[in-house]
């Protein structure tokens, strides 16, 4: 049976005037890999933060393995937390970042560790302060990955990774868990890329969750159908629309919930990826803040 | 498909997370306390070359201190301040608390400071038994302190290294929890609690008073006991300030 590893009830977060999340609820599902979509500045990584307790709600409550995270050692050694901005001392060589965390895990897997640094190309006795961009982030995915916490959190891990490399780190990824399932929580605004890795989909925007679903049910939510516009239009009586472009007589819709139909033949139906799914419910989510905007 | 890799939580104990921070904060350990060492031998070479040379030109036959020691205490307290301001941040990633972190940095700082005071000991014998490096030249000698047994001198060199790294460990829980202003501030603050003090001691014409303290407490007590206090203290509040730190 499977059961919560993360739970947000209500979570607000407040800096000053700005909310970075706005009462976000959300629960994760264990040994599952799930995605946390969104925008850069949506708040994912706040959101990703209280519940690892580096910081700390406004209100409501964040829970990991069924308690709250802050000052838990009982939780929170079960984490992982590789985050975009992650630093290392500058006194650190790659190989004292990889020992440090061989230190701190109990299923540390230093063959793991050191292919994984063989195939990105990591010297290991490069200071960390020289490593590039791309280097610092594979250090990340190293750790993460070898670390084979229970819970690990992926924020944005790829800034600066080639997308070899992140092809890479997802193929290592998929392979790892499925022969060590943990709970992976992946934020990344690649969604394309990482489509077919993630099983369970939170889409946050403006620190509100906008969607909650399995990715499965999202590849077939949406449907973009074009064609003149009167049978277009037809077409999409009773749908809700989630984009319009509109080109001399043509009109190009996107819709959720449609289900192609095959008996009106001047229409074509494409389906909609995950990252069209994502980006037009973003879009419509900021118009609709919009209207509300101009209203209030 | 194989099981889970871990379905059972680790058995965690305070004991346990603070064994995992020795371990965590030992790995760059060889370099945080070498690097001193480094800057105090290329100090040592200099301070033997003019020596050497003052003796060879107009040798007074006088005993001197250089007081090049002072610089290695800052030096080595400061390696400390990096602990806080870079590794724990990391480390918070790797799932440890921050009081875990805290606590497993003060038993490092406590342990590493004994391993620098037993050599500065063990050098400082040296230099008495080479009759100041044969320039009579006293570098690890603090001018004041007159000779000890060695265990008095172990304490009187580890409780001063071990009370200003607690201080510097204080400034790096400020700076996790209120950044660059916190800093500034507790600077700025530390300045006006200190300016308040003489003020004070003027006002109430206790200078003499003042005097009397520190001539006459004993060194080890001036040394090894009141900076004790001191360092308590610091941890005492570096905790309280580093609990509700961010990364």
């Amino acid at each position: 049976m499977s059961r919560n590893v993360i739970a947000m009830h209500g979570v607000t977060k407040r800096y000053g005037d700005v909310t970075a999340l706005d009462g976000v609820t959300f629960a994760l599902e264990e040994n599952r890999i799930h995605g946390l979509l969104g925008r850069n500045g949506a708040g994912k990584t706040t959101a990703m933060q209280i519940l690892t307790a580096q910081n700390f709600a406004t209100a409501g409550t964040a829970e990991i393995f069924g308690e709250r995270p802050y000052e838990n050692a009982r939780v929170l050694a079960r984490t992982c937390f590789i985050r975009e901005s992650l630093r290392y001392p500058d006194n650190y060589r790659v190989d004292h970042a990889l020992r440090a965390a061989a230190s701190v895990y109990p299923h540390w897997d230093a063959a793991f560790a050191e292919d994984l640094l063989g195939e990105f190309g990591l010297p290991r006795k490069r200071s960390c302060k020289k490593l590039s961009r791309g280097q610092q982030s594979a250090v990340g995915v190293v750790i993460g990955l070898a670390s084979r916490a229970p819970l690990t959190f992926f924020d944005e891990p790829y800034l600066g990774l080639d997308a070899v490399a992140r092809q890479l780190f997802y193929d290592r990824l998929l392979a790892d868990y499925a022969e060590h399932p943990r709970t992976v929580v992946l934020s990344t605004h690649l969604i394309d890329e990482v489509s077919d890795l993630i099983e369970h989909v939170v889409l946050i925007d403006a620190g509100r969750v906008l969607i909650d679903a399995e990715a499965e049910d999202l590849r077939g939510r949406a449907v973009t159908v074009t064609g003149p516009v009167e049978a277009v239009e037809r077409f999409a009586r009773g749908h809700s629309e989630l984009h319009r472009e509109q080109l001399g007589g043509f009109l190009r819709l996107t819709l959720s919930g449609a289900v192609p139909s095959s008996s009106d033949g001047d229409l074509r139906f494409e389906p909609v990826s995950l990252q069209q799914l994502v980006v037009r419910t973003t879009q419509r989510n900021a118009a609709i803040r919009t209207d509300e905007g101009a209203l209030s | 498909m194989s099981t889970s890799t871990v379905t059972e939580p680790p058995e965690v104990t305070t004991g346990g997370r603070i064994a995992t921070v020795l371990r965590l904060t030992g790995v760059d350990a060889r370099v945080r306390m070498s690097v001193p060492w480094l800057i105090l031998g290329a100090i040592f070479l200099v301070n033997v070359a003019i020596w050497w040379a003052v003796r060879a030109s107009s040798d007074d036959g006088g005993q001197g201190t250089t007081g090049a020691l002072t610089a290695l205490f800052f030096i080595i307290g400061s390696t400390y301040l990096v602990t806080m301001t870079q590794t724990m941040p990391f480390a918070l990633s790797l799932g440890i608390t921050r009081r875990h972190f805290y606590a497993g940095v003060v038993v490092r700082l406590a342990g590493e400071t004994l391993v620098h005071a037993v050599a500065l000991t063990a050098l400082l014998l040296l230099e008495r038994a080479t009759d100041g490096w044969g320039l009579r030249m006293g570098f690890f000698s603090l001018g004041f302190v007159p000779p000890l047994n060695p265990l008095l001198q172990v304490l009187c060199f580890w409780v001063p290294l071990l009370s200003i790294g607690t201080l510097f460990l204080l400034f790096g829980a400020v700076f996790r929890r209120w950044g660059q202003y916190g800093v500034w501030a507790l600077a700025v603050a530390g300045v006006l609690a200190a300016g308040l003090a003489v003020f004070w001691v003027t006002w109430q014409s206790a200078w003499p008073a003042v005097g009397r303290f520190f001539t006459g407490t004993p060194v080890p007590v001036l040394l090894a006991v009141h900076p004790l206090v001191l360092a308590a203290v610091a941890v005492a509040v570096g905790y309280l300030v580093v609990r509700r730190a961010r990364v």
